[in-house]
């Protein structure tokens, strides 16, 4: 079963990305809501319209594909006509819609090109602008950006929000990478298997999220085996191989098991002794990130974990360094163990 | 183990100039990154090195021997190809065994070493798969596995990564470290993403066009950009157009668009030379007031957008003077710090800048990655 | 799916990509260790090479040329002969009116089948995707007969008409019959080029609101271009070349081939039709290769409204009726009526002769056996010096001579065979001390070489080059890399390759009548033809003897189609 019995309501205007590893069902997805695969149970609506047994072609959407798939034997001039023209309006309006969208996808310089004459980056905008010039107030894209080189990745995603943003559109954007998605979605739904396990804003998820396979799908984090010891306070205390940790998530305490999770990055590491909540570990490995240094530390009851620091503040740490990591209570989030057993709930593959 | 010299090496394919007279050394041990965008030439090296292809000008060495000329059969290197060219009509066990048994290996022998790589790449129960049946990742590590079984101990990968899922290439990265390693492999790996590089590389060669433009350890290249491009393509840099408006014994003053003004540490530059200002975006700041009035490197400006980027918050400034800048900020720091809309004052160390020459191009050119 | 198709487009069966037996012998392990370590010399791999590049200009290409060139003097004679002459041209007039109406027609009736058996969801695609082949398989001579029979006999078609022949042997009967046999070969082209067109192209065109109708004559069609070039080649060249088949319908029609078949002791004239036809094709066919891609479909008009109702499902119904009726009517039908009368010949005897081998049938075994020995031998020359022209041609060794080259190895399909006959029966025959067997022999060779390295070099490109780089960078040497890699990867290209070429030789008429001097070396082909044209047999006797001469086709296939099974 390639999608479960799923039920999404994306609002008008909205950016949403769709996020999940390889099968998890987004693609599917998003060619059902196009037309390209029918449903076998359920119903789509688009507006208020039940587009079921509506053709692609009379669904109004404009559609970017993964492999681009720009009409090779047309030039990027012509691709770009393409949708009016087989639509049927008139010369004279399509040549003034067709000049407005070059111009805003910046492309005037390659008008008369061929695709395979073109760069990756150059090709996804000529797909864009003929997907847009449609007048389609949907836009449904499908790994747009999969195909291109990193850099390029990150300077054209923003050009994708900023296009929809100014002309109003609603945006279905799928990926699996959760990045670009929290750099411009306004909402994000997490897939896997078929199934939805989570949406919301990308601060949110990347904060609070509500699953296990959020927290290590959406940015990272490290996993701690504890077990629930009990409520002190405000806080939940809990016990990972004799090590005990707070957090300010509250959970059933019918669980005796529970999963700790917190991000490499809003873990503190000082050299100097602090809190009594501080774990005293050894500096193991250190890579350097660019604009942050990433440690593996290796704690005194032999867990490992995975800490993120600004690069000014990293300089002054050395493999083999003994340092004290503070876990702040309020990035400790706690799960119930899950029943498939850990790595298989977090696992991307 | 050997080293791999390249000397003012070429190469052409009719009209297209891949390789520009390129000189490269890698030692012992090492892991290199070749990083780059599509098109720099990249593969064209990895096949240089592998003897697919032979250099039109130049010399290549492995460990001491001039190898031009010989066949890659007898080069001893592991080759991993961007699309990994896993033999579709034999299953795991048997690609792996390939090399083992092309080299001489008696049938025991070969199969024992491939079960052993197996093992090492956590594929040894699927050694009866063929290579369709086996995922994205599998398939990566039974490339790897297939290259490294005839004991060679040189190791090219040609975007090792690229075919897989964004999370799956952060956790694979480490692991293709850790196997050269503890193998004791001398490595080059070529990407076209730089913070993989990052991670996982001892040096850094950064390629464009066939012509490297900077190597060195990846802070120092991080940190200490020879040009535009590396600064551009290796972690998020703002730049700034402008021309030198005076210099004194300590640094310049730059004079940017619409009368706004720079001071920089740098005093090679003379008096009305058009220049190009950068500085990284995690090390512009943004303040909400500023603490004296005279305070140089002050810029005020406009929130005008806000991203969630995992461990970083990227806000983009609208200078007043029409400049546009990112500034990138720790998310536990930055988080809810700024609106949209919000007027804010941009503040740059005169240490964090540095200054380059204006490329012949133009700038837009010059930072053009679509 | 059966996915052959001539001339590198998709010339690949789909590859199952199958297990590999992992029998080291240990016998051979000397010996291809050996022919490894050989296989890495330079000299060694330019001197295969270079000899599989002599065969091909010595034996293949130059005899033809040469044959015609030195006996070039014999035309004068055409000119003692004002009405042979006038006659001569006229036949070969109609030969390339037959040849472009029929490829045209073809093209037109065969792409909306091509398309009914890729888009189809319905089960019996299957069934017409195996009935596709027949006409294909079945050897020319043997479809004349039979379309002869349905069309044109009493016991035909005729009989529900009530007529005594509804298509009488001449112009129209030659029409359909060409259109028979040269429809298989567009419909196996077009699905293999459908097969290999990637979708999402189609489909991108609709979500920008184009009608499945509108998006197929604006982005499908012009993509396909190209296979539609090569499949309409392939049947113009065909339909040029036929001989068998035309000959027996022709009544008193002519094209060049039946004419040469009818003079084939008049030597003037022969050198004269000879020459014209293969100088004629030839640049026909080139200049359609060069002005054929240039041609554009209307792309920049749109008519929504009409190709919304010509998308609805009642159109495609009507539409792939029609094809059905089409290809069952005209294609399948006539091809498969020689079965009744075979039938009819089982039951009142014959067969019972021509097991005795009683006087016609004697010299039927005789021709059998003399067809199939050309036939094997034929195949193992063209897979032993073609194989190496394979690999040449696909990894583009010769650098950019490569595709002038391909050229060269494609002109003997497009020169009509039995032109090509005569001029190697001149070549040859100046070798007084050949024999006769040898001289067909390399006849058939000729005629059948291209189809073999085309079909080869397919299936060689389809394997990425990275493969073989990966292979030679794990320490394998050439002819390892051959063995291990990439012969297990094309052998069933290999073996449908020599299948191939195996029928074609077994089905060639003209040249085989231009070349045989004696009786005693007529091939069944030629034999059969002889006995329903000059009545030398009886209907039944025809009709027996067509149809074990198809059977011994099929056999070739059933076979090939076992060996294969059990991978």
């Amino acid at each position: 079963m390639a999608v479960k019995n799923l039920n999404l309501q994306v609002k008008d205007g909205e950016y949403l990305c769709v996020i999940g590893p390889s099968g998890c069902g987004k693609t599917t997805l998003i060619k059902c809501i196009a037309g390209i695969i029918k449903p076998d149970e359920g119903e789509i609506y688009i507006g208020d319209k039940l587009v079921n047994n509506l053709p692609i072609q009379d669904r109004e959407i404009g559609y970017v594909f993964q492999e681009i798939a720009l009409f090779p034997h047309m030039s990027v001039y012509d691709n770009v006509c393409y949708s009016p023209l087989v639509k049927g309006w008139k010369i004279s309006r399509i040549e003034n819609i067709v000049k407005e969208m070059i111009n805003m996808m910046k492309l005037q310089d390659r008008v008369k090109d061929y695709p395979d004459a073109l760069s990756g980056g150059a090709k996804q905008k000529t797909a864009i602008a003929r997907a847009l010039v449609s007048g389609s107030r949907l836009l449904l894209l499908d790994e747009p950006l999969g195909s291109l080189d990193a850099k390029v990745r990150k300077v054209l995603r923003y050009e994708l929000r900023r296009i929809t943003k100014d002309l109003n559109l609603t945006a279905i954007h799928v990926t699996h990478d959760q990045e670009e998605a929290m750099s411009i979605a306004d909402r994000i739904v997490v897939m896997r298997s078929g199934e939805i396990v989570e949406v919301g804003t990308p601060l949110e998820l990347y904060l609070h999220p509500k699953k296990l396979f959020t927290a290590n799908f959406v940015g990272e984090a490290n996993f701690l085996v504890c077990n629930l010891i009990g409520e002190e306070g405000n806080y939940v205390k809990v016990d990972v191989n004799g090590k005990i940790l707070y957090s300010s998530t509250k959970v059933n305490p019918k669980h005796k098991r529970v999963v700790a999770a917190i991000r490499p990055e809003f873990i503190l590491m000082k050299k100097t002794r602090r809190a009594k909540d501080s774990w005293k570990g050894v500096i193991e490995r250190k890579a350097f990130l660019g604009s942050s240094v990433r440690f593996e530390i290796r704690t005194e009851n032999d867990s490992i974990l995975t800490v993120k620091r600004p690069v000014h503040e990293a300089m002054k740490f050395k493999v083999g360094d003994r340092v004290n990591l503070i876990l702040p209570r309020e990035s400790l989030l706690l799960y119930p163990y899950p029943r498939e057993g850990l790595e298989k709930a977090i696992s991307i593959e | 183990m050997p080293s791999i010299r390249l000397v003012n090496v070429t190469k052409r394919y009719g009209k297209i100039v891949a390789i520009k007279n390129l000189s490269l050394t890698v030692n012992d041990g090492e892991y290199l990154c070749v990083l780059g965008p599509t098109g720099s030439g990249k593969t064209t090296l990895l096949k240089l090195i592998a003897g697919i292809i032979k250099p039109d000008e130049g010399e290549i060495y492995i460990g001491d021997k001039l190898v031009n000329n010989l066949p890659p059969q007898e080069r001893n290197v592991a080759y991993v190809p961007q699309q990994y060219a896993l033999f579709p009509h034999l299953t795991a066990i048997d690609n792996v065994a390939f090399g083992p048994l092309s080299k001489g290996f008696s049938r025991n022998e070969a199969y024992k070493i491939s079960m052993r790589m197996l093992e090492m790449t956590r594929l040894a129960w699927r050694a009866n798969s063929f290579p369709h049946e086996l995922s994205g990742g599998m398939q990566q590590r039974l490339a790897l596995a297939r290259g490294l079984a005839s004991g060679a101990k040189i190791l090219l990968l040609d975007e090792p990564l690229g075919a897989l899922d964004a999370r799956l290439r952060v956790e694979l990265r480490y692991k293709l470290r850790e196997i050269a390693e503890e193998n004791n492999l001398t490595t080059i790996h070529v990407t076209h993403d730089q913070e993989e590089a990052m991670v996982v590389a001892d040096r850094i060669v950064v390629l464009r066009n066939g012509e490297i433009q900077q190597e060195g350890p990846p802070p120092q290249v991080y940190n200490e950009p020879k040009n535009i491009f590396v600064a551009h393509f290796v972690g998020e840099a703002n730049f700034f157009e402008g021309f030198v408006a005076e210099v004194d014994l300590h640094g310049s003053w730059i004079q940017l668009r619409n009368g706004f003004v720079l001071r920089v540490n740098e005093t090679s530059k003379k008096v009305g030379e058009k220049v190009v200002v950068m500085i990284r975006e995690e090390k512009t700041e943004i303040i909400k007031r500023a603490k004296r009035r005279e305070e140089i490197n002050l810029l005020p400006g406009t929130i005008r957008e806000v991203s969630l980027l995992g461990d970083f918050i990227s806000y983009s400034v609208l200078l007043d003077n029409g400049d546009r800048v990112n500034s990138r900020i720790p998310t536990v720091r930055g988080m809810g710090r700024f609106k949209v809309g919000e007027k804010v004052y941009v503040r740059l160390k005169p240490g964090d800048l540095r200054v380059y020459s204006y490329p012949p191009q133009g700038l837009y050119r010059e930072l053009e990655v679509i | 799916m059966v996915n052959y198709s001539l001339k590198r487009k998709g010339m690949v069966k789909q590859q199952a990509f199958t297990k590999s037996n992992n029998n080291n012998n240990v016998i051979g392990l000397g010996l291809t260790e050996k022919l490894d370590r050989l296989s890495s010399i330079n000299l060694i791999k330019h001197l295969i090479y270079a000899s599989s590049i002599i065969f091909f200009f010595a034996i293949i290409f130059f005899p033809p040329i040469v044959g015609i060139l030195r006996n070039i003097g014999q035309m004068g004679a055409i000119y003692r002969d004002p009405d042979l002459l006038a006659r001569a041209n006229l036949a070969i007039t109609q030969s390339f009116i037959t040849a472009f109406t029929v490829a045209f027609l073809d093209l037109i009736a065969a792409l909306p089948l091509a398309w009914f058996i890729v888009r189809s969801k319905t089960k019996i695609v299957n069934i017409i995707d195996t009935l596709v082949d027949i006409p294909f398989l079945i050897p020319t001579a043997a479809l004349g007969y039979s379309s002869l029979l349905f069309w044109s006999s009493r016991d035909g078609i005729s009989r529900i008409f009530g007529v005594e022949s509804l298509i009488s042997p001449g112009f129209p009967l030659v029409l359909l019959l060409h259109f028979t046999f040269s429809y298989p070969v567009i419909v196996r082209v077009m699905v293999g080029e459908l097969l290999n067109y990637k979708e999402v192209y189609e489909v991108a065109a609709r979500t920008l609101g184009a009608q499945p109708l509108t998006a197929v004559r604006t982005i499908t069609l012009p993509l396909l271009k190209s296979g539609m070039i090569a499949s309409f080649l392939l049947a113009f060249a065909r339909s040029l070349s036929e001989t068998g088949a035309t000959v027996i319908a022709a009544g008193s029609w002519e094209n060049g081939p039946v004419f040469i078949y009818r003079n084939i002791d008049r030597e003037g004239i022969l050198v004269y039709v000879s020459s014209v036809l293969i100088l004629s094709s030839t640049v026909i066919f080139f200049l359609i290769s060069l002005l054929a891609p240039k041609l554009r479909f209307p792309i920049r008009r749109a008519f929504p409204s009409i190709e919304r109702k010509l998308s609805s499902p009642e159109t495609i119904k009507f539409r792939n009726s029609v094809t059905l009726l089409i290809f069952l009517l005209i294609v399948v039908a006539p091809s498969l009526f020689i079965v009744l009368p075979m039938i009819g010949a089982l039951l009142d005897g014959t067969i019972n002769e021509m097991l005795l081998g009683l006087d016609p049938w004697n010299s039927f075994w005789h021709s059998m056996l003399i067809s199939y020995l050309i036939g094997t031998l034929s195949t193992l020359l063209n897979i032993a010096f073609g194989l190496p022209v394979a690999v040449l041609v696909a990894r583009g060794k010769l650098g950019k001579a490569t595709s002038i080259f391909e050229a060269l190895v494609n002109v003997p399909i497009i020169v009509p065979s039995i032109a090509l006959g005569v001029s190697l029966r001149f070549f040859w025959g100046g070798y007084g001390f050949l024999h006769e067997f040898w001289i067909l022999l390399l006849s058939h060779t000729t005629i059948t070489y291209t189809y073999f390295v085309e079909s080869m070099a397919a299936a060689i490109e389809s394997i990425p080059l990275e493969i073989e780089e990966v292979a030679s960078t794990l320490g394998a040497r050439p002819f390892a890399i051959f063995r291990k890699i990439t012969f297990p990867l094309t052998k069933y290209s290999v073996f449908s390759g020599a299948v191939l070429v195996f029928t074609r030789a077994l089905g060639e008429t003209g040249a085989a009548k231009a070349v045989t001097r004696t009786k005693e070396f007529s091939t069944l082909p030629v034999l059969l033809v002889d006995w329903i044209v000059n009545k030398q047999a009886t209907p039944s006797q025809s009709a027996l003897g067509i149809g074990i001469y198809v059977i011994s086709a099929f056999i070739i296939l059933l076979v090939f189609r076992l060996l294969t099974r059990r991978k």
